[in-house]
């Protein structure tokens, strides 16, 4: 009984995350006379949700702990061009682009990640600051960007893409969920200073944070230089633009973390940003009305979410003021 | 913590070791799709470390006199990526035989940090500058420091600017491509390719006026058929690829696709998505991919050899320098260079065996040819002749004879 009622609140909470999405989706569908409702539409929505919810996953993590991490596209960037360049140059090929764009990733994380304890400045600004160092970094050993070929560009491809994305979001759940460091991440999220006089060593748990992330970056800069073919030297907050998907889905993803697990529900917060930018193609309004739809979606999911316990709240607040005032009035 | 700490930096120290003891290009998975006729070594080719390098036979001229020496500043984002190099490449070409020292200078894309990098450079002394901004700030900066200032594939916003611009007496003119012939061709290109429903992929209206004059030619030449229609349009900053995926999935009846700027990924989407031989593309500048797509049939148009401007940007400078003598009459309108018009593998073998190759799109000599120095009868009317004659059939004939 106990295990039913379980499975049944996790359905419900499944079909509470998929809500948003399947939503957006029938207003576009509508809109768009029925365009979008085809299958060949939707796998390529999927498909495109891919590399920004592993971009996702990384900021969810350091987010988790109130960490944000601005310099994720530039970790992408500099992954994908170094990674690919030391590849071509060894003649690895794509096991080679996978292995250089994760230990890149790792050490570019493994920097942050010290320099985040030593300065003990906030993540947001050092985050900015070493943005625009790993933007440069690559340009410095391969100043004209990374190309791969055509063979070695099919993890960006379907089936493959989907085959990565499963086997990181169930890495995921298994490092978010059946982890002592997911296990302690919640914690510190929940409550710093609790968790700090449980014992839980602060330090520690923020650097192997950044490593983690630094995994999935890793991941992401594989799937991005195979997606791209070619990635030239990003400057002055290109690479903003790699890990903007990621950075609104991550919002949307912690408000529908409430009803599902994470890994479901980043990726499904990214995927409606995806159906939001697709649907514009499909009806054929402009990037300009898109990027303003976005930005107003992102401000009414966020004043919602922020705001979801101010009803029950103010109920309370008037039933402790009625009943002080009876007693009062006794 | 020490552990992570010193596993981290024996990564790195490896990942250092390779990239130092690695060599050359021996097992690079770098496409480099070549005509077969090009000669080794010549023309652009990505090196191991992905930067574009592009390699031209040493260059002579018949004088019987000796060339007045000018230094002068080339300014570009980047040299490294294809057109910067080529742009480069093109005036270090001409550097020894014309006496000219060339600096290049990389302004990068943020205006504060360029105008900085300028002001700093112009410091040293220059007789004139090529650049690819056309803002009133600019020619404002050349102007005060004296400098003379043409613009290479940029042009004014708009009349008001134009003429802004053209008040500071050193500002000598921009020289375009023709971008709404371009546009107008990759429409026409499609059609004759049986396409019938076309999409328009872009840079959002308003960012850049060659973009936008691409646009309009391809809206234009769409409406020239009666049985031709714009079906769908994607004007974004960088999701051109994406668009085109989008397109395809929702517009089943989508046969073809004009795309501002054809890069990379985009070849790559159309081979990824299966829409070889349902999507034709036509678009603008040659780049990795674009061989491979004539070959699988995919790309019906593309215009290129835009470096050539820079070398009629030269000559237009040089001319000013020589005498004072001004080839853009009117410094407000541009002056226009046509495209490079390709339509199929053979037209793309030709551009690489002739624009891509030993002899750039004109020759030192050739270049000579357009200033006073060797025709003082050479004015603003001949230039404009020139750059309506420019294109492949154009250079195939001047070159014949020194391209193997």
């Amino acid at each position: 009984m106990k295990n039913q009622n379980k499975f049944a609140g996790q359905v419900v909470g499944l079909i509470k995350t998929l809500a948003i999405p399947v939503a957006v989706y029938l207003l576009f569908g509508i809109l768009s006379g029925g365009r979008m409702f085809n299958s060949r539409a939707m796998i390529t929505v999927l498909r495109q949700t891919i590399q920004p919810s592993i971009i996702c996953y990384a900021l969810l993590l350091g987010m988790s702990i109130g960490m944000m991490n601005f310099s994720a596209g530039a970790f992408v960037t500099c992954a994908a061009i170094m990674g690919n360049g030391l590849s071509n140059l060894l003649g690895w090929g794509l096991p080679g682009l996978v292995f250089f764009a994760i230990v890149v990733s790792l050490a570019c994380s493994a920097i942050m990640g010290l320099l985040y304890n030593w300065l003990r400045v906030p993540c947001m600004v050092l985050s900015l600051g070493l943005m625009l160092f790993f933007e440069s970094l690559p340009r410095f050993f391969f100043p004209g960007g990374a190309v791969i070929s055509t063979q070695d560009a099919f993890l960006a491809r379907q089936p493959w893409c989907f085959v990565v994305m499963a086997l990181v979001m169930v890495l995921f759940y298994i490092i978010y969920n059946k982890t002592p460091y997911g296990h302690n991440i919640r914690a510190i999220g929940a409550n710093q200073s609790v968790a700090l006089a449980a014992g839980l060593n602060l330090d520690k748990i923020k650097f192997t944070n950044f490593i983690v992330g630094g995994f999935f970056l890793g991941v992401a800069a594989v799937l991005y230089m195979s997606a791209q073919g070619k990635v030239q030297n990003v400057s002055a907050l290109g690479s903003m633009a790699v890990m903007m998907d990621g950075f609104m889905g991550v919002f949307l993803g912690m408000l529908l973390a409430r009803w599902s697990d994470p890994s479901i529900a980043v990726f499904c917060g990214v995927l409606t940003m995806k159906i939001l930018a697709n649907g514009f193609v499909a009806v054929g309004l402009e990037s300009t009305w898109k990027d303003v739809v976005t930005g107003l979606f992102m401000l009414v999911i966020m004043a919602i979410s922020e705001n979801a316990t101010l009803p029950a709240k103010r109920k309370a607040d008037r039933l402790f003021a009625a009943q002080a005032n009876a007693e009062r009035a006794w | 913590m020490k552990k992570i700490i010193a596993l981290i930096l024996t990564l790195t120290l490896l990942l250092a070791l390779t990239a130092c003891g690695a060599s050359g290009s021996t097992a690079s998975t770098a496409e480099t799709t070549q005509a077969a006729t090009a000669a080794d070594g010549k023309g652009t080719s990505i090196a191991a470390d992905g930067s574009v390098i592009t390699n031209y036979d040493k260059a002579t001229v018949q004088t019987d006199k000796e060339l007045p020496k000018f230094r002068i500043l080339v300014l570009y984002n980047s040299f490294t990526d294809k057109l910067g190099s080529q742009y480069k490449s093109s005036m270090e070409y001409i550097a020894e035989p014309l006496n000219i020292d060339f600096t290049f200078l990389e302004t990068g894309s943020s205006g504060d940090e360029a105008m900085a990098a300028i002001e700093a450079a112009l410091v040293s002394g220059y007789d004139g500058c090529i650049g690819t901004v056309a803002s009133e700030a600019r020619a404002a900066l050349f102007d005060k420091a004296g400098v003379p200032y043409v613009v290479c594939g940029g042009m004014p916003s708009d009349e008001t600017q134009a003429k802004a611009m053209a008040s500071y007496e050193n500002y000598l003119g921009s020289v375009v491509v023709d971008d709404y012939a371009a546009g107008y061709a990759m429409a026409e290109a499609l059609y004759a390719d049986g396409c019938r429903n076309v999409m328009w992929d872009g840079l959002s209206r308003g960012y850049s006026g060659q973009h936008d004059a691409r646009a309009a030619g391809f809206a234009d030449g769409v409406a020239s058929h009666d049985d031709m229609k714009l079906i769908v349009e994607n004007w974004d900053y960088t999701q051109w690829a994406d668009g085109i995926a989008t397109a395809a999935a929702t517009y089943p009846e989508l046969d073809g696709v004009g795309c501002t700027c054809l890069m990379a990924n985009i070849y790559n989407t159309i081979e990824s998505e299966g829409l070889v031989g349902q999507v034709q593309l036509a678009g603008i500048d040659v780049s990795e991919g674009t061989g491979r797509a004539f070959e699988n049939g995919s790309l019906s148009y593309i215009a290129g050899g835009n470096y050539a401007c820079e070398q009629i940007c030269f000559a237009v400078l040089y001319n000013y320098l020589l005498d004072g003598t001004r080839v853009i009459a009117d410094p407000t309108v541009n002056l226009t260079l046509n495209n490079i018009n390709l339509s199929s593998l053979e037209d793309y073998n030709n551009y690489i065996k002739y624009l891509d190759s030993a002899v750039p799109a004109y020759t030192a000599q050739e270049i000579l040819d357009m200033t006073h120095y060797v025709d003082e009868s050479f004015n603003a009317e001949k230039m404009t002749e020139l750059c309506k004659a420019y294109s492949l059939e154009d250079v195939i004939a001047r070159h014949a004879d020194l391209v193997q």
